[in-house]
């Protein structure tokens, strides 16, 4: 199946408001509206309606205040009518931030669909090397996220279950693209990115499946998990330490 | 000829079941022209609909009851503001859905937190609190009570801004006016009640005739019910309900995602609050 017929399993009452917010843009923008890209989740066919956001990348030529105040309103209501989860890049900035956004581009790489203008994230070119920085990055500053809400937390099971799985889902990127960097093909599915890191860093990953049940458990299996992928995220940078890594 | 006889011929009627039928069909007529008359009463009365063009909304922002609120969001294909969603709620369901509003957006500020026995925690606002939240809080003078008791508190602050509340919506053409709704109910109940007074009459010259006059009785008593009715006006314009309706559908989707504990920023829960009652928004994420 096309990426486009991905996008096509997404519900006809959800593409119809993304649609209608797409008229409303070109009529604001006008020809400084160069692209309207849809990814994540509804452009790889695993949308879940009453769940899933729409992940859209606005690409404009310039963005002026004026604009986008203007674009502020549609932007709104297809975020309550139809979780339109935008983001707003200038075109001439996207090549330019390949290297601080790198996982975030592969993002958009893996599947997206144009649903109006030119499609600038086809011919992106993204370092391994700035992949392995921002899966750092990411890394530890979610360790130190989770040493901070184990002391918000105050004990409470509830609130320590939440915050895991909160970390969860904002791990399931640089874990996955973790993997992917150390040659382990993946889906995007949490439980299968965990399962694969399990066995990629040697770790027990089944009590963080189990969050509700043990929360405290789940908090020790995510420490070791995040410490481990950290040392191995290390270990690859010994392996390729020059920046110009192979690009993809 | 018998007396009653000619009488009934005189209304060009043969028979008692004719007469009744022509004055039920002289009541039912009577009141659809009283409720023409009503809806022409208040499609006079009625302010422009908000959005309608840049002297409207300048008026609007003029006649803003309400401190900073500009009128001209509170308009179909715009999602209102912080600013508003306490008129939403007032145009919902008036004083209660105000105070079900604070309630929810104070537990979604964080200052009150349900407690396991059903009670509700009492802390302190941080400075992104709205003032209506921040009234409330001024009113709770322990820090344990139950949800009833800050309700009722809620209440109150909710009927002081009433008021104001009620002018902004009508200035906005959302609400009718209590002046538009008496002009209204009043020329559909001066025309129901001369259609009953005319049944009444017939009823007491049918009695005088020695003839029955029950179904006349029964006839005249369902155009007094009738006239209630039709006189009873909604208090939403029809701009009013149009809007209400936008706003359901789009926030459909903002909607479940308060509703199953997604989406906890305050202004997002009070908006969802606003639209839809809080029972409502719990019962849809039990599906």
């Amino acid at each position: 199946m096309g990426k486009s017929s991905l996008y096509d399993t997404v519900p006809r009452s959800v593409r119809d408001h993304v649609s209608e917010l797409v008229r409303e843009l070109e009529k604001i923008a006008g020809a400084d509206l160069t692209a309207v890209i849809v990814y994540g989740s509804a452009a790889r066919g695993e949308f879940k309606q009453g769940t899933s956001d729409v992940d859209l990348v606005i690409v404009l030529a310039k963005a002026e205040r004026q604009v986008l105040e203007r674009m502020g309103e549609p932007l709104a209501v297809a975020r309550a009518v139809a979780r339109v989860d935008a983001m707003i890049v200038v075109e001439g900035e996207i090549h330019r931030a390949a290297d601080v956004f790198p996982l975030f581009y592969d993002d958009i790489r893996g599947a997206h669909v144009a649903l109006h203008g030119s499609d600038p994230f086809s011919e992106l070119v993204v370092s391994d090397a700035h992949r392995r920085l921002r899966i750092e990055q990411e890394l530890r500053e979610a360790q130190i996220r989770l040493h901070l809400g184990v002391t918000e937390a105050r004990s409470e099971r509830k609130a320590l279950g939440v915050l895991v799985h909160k970390k969860l889902r904002q791990l399931r990127f640089p874990l996955r693209a973790l993997l992917e960097l150390s040659g382990v093909e993946c889906g995007f599915a949490l439980d299968v990115v965990l399962s694969r890191c399990g066995k990629l860093l040697k770790t027990d990953t089944s009590d963080l499946l189990r969050v509700d049940a043990h929360p405290d458990k789940a908090h020790d299996a995510l420490a070791l998990l995040l410490t481990r992928a950290i040392d191995a995220v290390d270990k690859l940078e010994e392996r390729a330490p020059s920046a110009g890594g192979s690009a993809s | 000829m018998t007396e009653p006889a000619s009488s009934m011929l005189a209304m060009g009627l043969d028979s008692p079941v004719e007469l009744v039928g022509a004055y039920a069909l002289l009541t039912v007529v009577g009141l659809v022209i009283a409720k023409a008359a009503q809806l022409a009463v208040l499609g006079w009365l009625e302010p422009e609909p908000v959005g309608a063009s840049a002297a409207t909304k300048k008026r609007l922002r003029a006649e803003a009851v309400t401190e900073d609120v500009d009128l001209a969001g509170l308009t179909q294909g715009k999602l209102p503001s912080a600013d508003h969603h306490a008129h939403v709620a007032y145009l919902r369901g008036g004083v209660p859905s105000v105070a079900e509003l604070l309630v929810a957006r104070a537990e979604a500020e964080g200052w009150l937190a349900e407690l396991d026995g059903g009670g509700l925690r009492v802390g302190e606002p941080d400075r992104w609190a709205s003032s209506l939240t921040r009234e409330l809080r001024a009113k709770l003078v322990v820090s344990e009570l139950g949800r009833a008791g800050v309700l009722a508190a809620a209440r109150a602050v909710a009927e002081r801004h009433a008021g104001g509340f009620e002018r902004d919506l009508v200035a906005a053409g959302l609400l009718r006016g209590s002046g538009a709704r008496t002009a209204g109910s009043a020329a559909a109940t001066v025309i129901g009640l001369a259609v009953a007074g005319a049944v009444l009459m017939r009823a007491s010259t049918e009695a005088e005739l020695g003839r029955a006059q029950l179904p006349l009785m029964v006839v005249f008593f369902a155009a007094l019910l009738g006239t209630g009715f039709v006189a009873s006006t909604a208090r939403l314009t029809s701009a009013g309900e149009r809007y209400l309706a936008w706003l359901v559908g789009a926030t459909e989707a903002l909607r479940a995602d308060v509703a199953s504990g997604q989406a906890t920023v305050p202004d997002d829960v009070a908006l969802a609050v606003a639209v839809e009652p809080r029972a409502a928004l719990a019962g849809g994420a039990a599906h």
